[in-house]
């Protein structure tokens, strides 16, 4: 299956839909930070979200391999991760 | 898209909620792209370029992933000997993308070369003098994922020489160290393991650690550590009490104040077979990387574990 996530809206959508459902809020964007927004999960916390991401991104047909716990360890804010992820599959 | 994440096993619980909060909160196209302008275009720094090239800056290794606590300038009172010391605290890790690896859907390695020093200008007083070479591995590996909790594991695994500042106690060991990370719903849990826990006066967070160093010393030189083997049991607890509040009326990155307590057990040992190292402080970080802060330090470190108590101020980097 060829990689459905095309463009960066595309990744943007899935990430932002991700933490969405995760957090029960409507009111994510790629602002929304982890320290001030969504309870400040630490940064080893943050990682267990590559679990979770990753699979929806296989999910679309796209190789994961890129993508690193460490990426989400360092993320700030949920549009760093749709950076991390964009990276991987362009 | 429906159909797509729906046939992915592990991701089968997640992808109607995330669908259906999609739909609902669907931002206008517009406002994706200028988003995604604004993330494309955010600064970078030569720390950023640092770290995107897998090299990270930190106070010391300790399993933290992600620059936890920053590398630190201080100037110290001792509290025993009433003399002051100069002491440093960093540790250098470099973990390219290219030494790592999944191991099948739940776990993922990734290699790591790192050099940590805790230097002070009189070696006689300060209980934290020492250099530590690694090479090894970390870990994060997904232990439960239910619908209700999810439970991961952080784990490193290294090869260490361990010496004194002076290399006059000189040890070689195995080091696992880990943490586990518990996720209720997929967000925070009640007692604020990894997460921020509002107690009324601010933001309450903890972390456990537990490892073992098992080896070798191939010199014994001034530790208190004093048969041939080394077998150290360790166990440690951070916790940080933030104050965002504070922060923003200062209009600084981040307030707290932290406590890291590590117990070593050495069941090898005749003599001193249990030691405690405690950090304690006051941090204001200025900027996400540059930081200043009053610690209190107290008690016995490897690979001497002198015991010390001392006061004093600090300047901290991280990346």
């Amino acid at each position: 299956m060829a990689c459905l996530l095309q463009t960066r809206d595309d990744v943007s959508k899935l990430v932002i839909g991700i933490f969405t459902a995760i957090f029960k809020r409507s009111d994510l964007t790629e602002n929304t930070s982890f320290t001030t927004d969504l309870g400040n999960p630490d940064a080893i916390t943050r990682r267990a979200y590559y679990f979770i991401v990753k699979p929806a991104v296989v999910a679309e047909g796209c190789s994961a391999g890129k993508l690193s716990p460490d990426a989400f360890g360092k993320a700030e804010t949920l549009g760093d991760i749709v950076d991390d992820v964009w990276h991987c599959v362009s | 898209m429906v159909p797509r994440i729906a046939s992915c096993g592990v991701a089968l619980a997640l992808a109607q909620s995330v669908l259906l909060a999609q739909e609902a909160s669907k931002p206008s196209t517009n406002a994706v792209a200028t988003q995604a302008v604004k993330a494309q275009t955010k600064p970078q720094t030569v720390f950023d370029w640092l770290n995107a090239n897998g090299l990270r800056f930190q106070r010391a290794f300790d399993g933290q992933p992600n620059a936890a606590d920053p590398a630190t300038v201080s100037f110290l009172s001792d509290l025993g000997k009433k003399s002051t010391v100069y002491d440093a605290n960093f540790a250098l890790i470099y973990q390219p993308d290219f030494l790592a690896t999944t191991l099948g859907d739940n776990a993922y390695l990734s290699g790591l070369a790192s050099i940590e020093g805790a230097l002070t200008s009189d070696n006689s007083t300060a209980a934290d003098d020492a250099w530590r070479f690694r090479l090894g591995l970390d870990s994060d590996f997904l232990k439960h994922a239910g619908d209700k909790h999810m439970v991961t594991v952080y784990t490193t695994l290294n090869a260490m020489y361990e010496a004194d500042q002076a290399f006059r106690t000189r040890k070689i060991t195995a080091e696992l160290i880990t943490t586990p990370s518990w996720l209720v719903d997929k967000q925070a849990n009640p007692i604020g393991l990894g997460w921020d826990l509002d107690v009324g006066v601010g933001k309450f967070q903890w972390r456990p650690y537990f490892g073992v160093d098992v080896g070798d010393t191939l010199q014994h030189g001034p530790s208190a550590e004093t048969e041939d083997t080394v077998l150290r049991l360790i166990g440690r607890v951070t916790a940080r009490l933030s104050f965002p509040g504070a922060a923003k009326v200062l209009g600084v990155h981040d307030l707290y104040l932290s406590a890291d307590d590590k117990v070593y057990g050495l069941p090898l040992e005749t003599k001193e077979t249990v030691h405690n190292y405690f950090v304690g402080g006051l941090r204001v970080e200025v900027s996400k990387a540059i930081s200043l802060g009053v610690t209190y330090t107290v008690g016995a470190d490897a690979p001497d574990f002198n015991y010390t108590r001392t006061v004093g101020a600090e300047f901290g980097v991280k990346f």
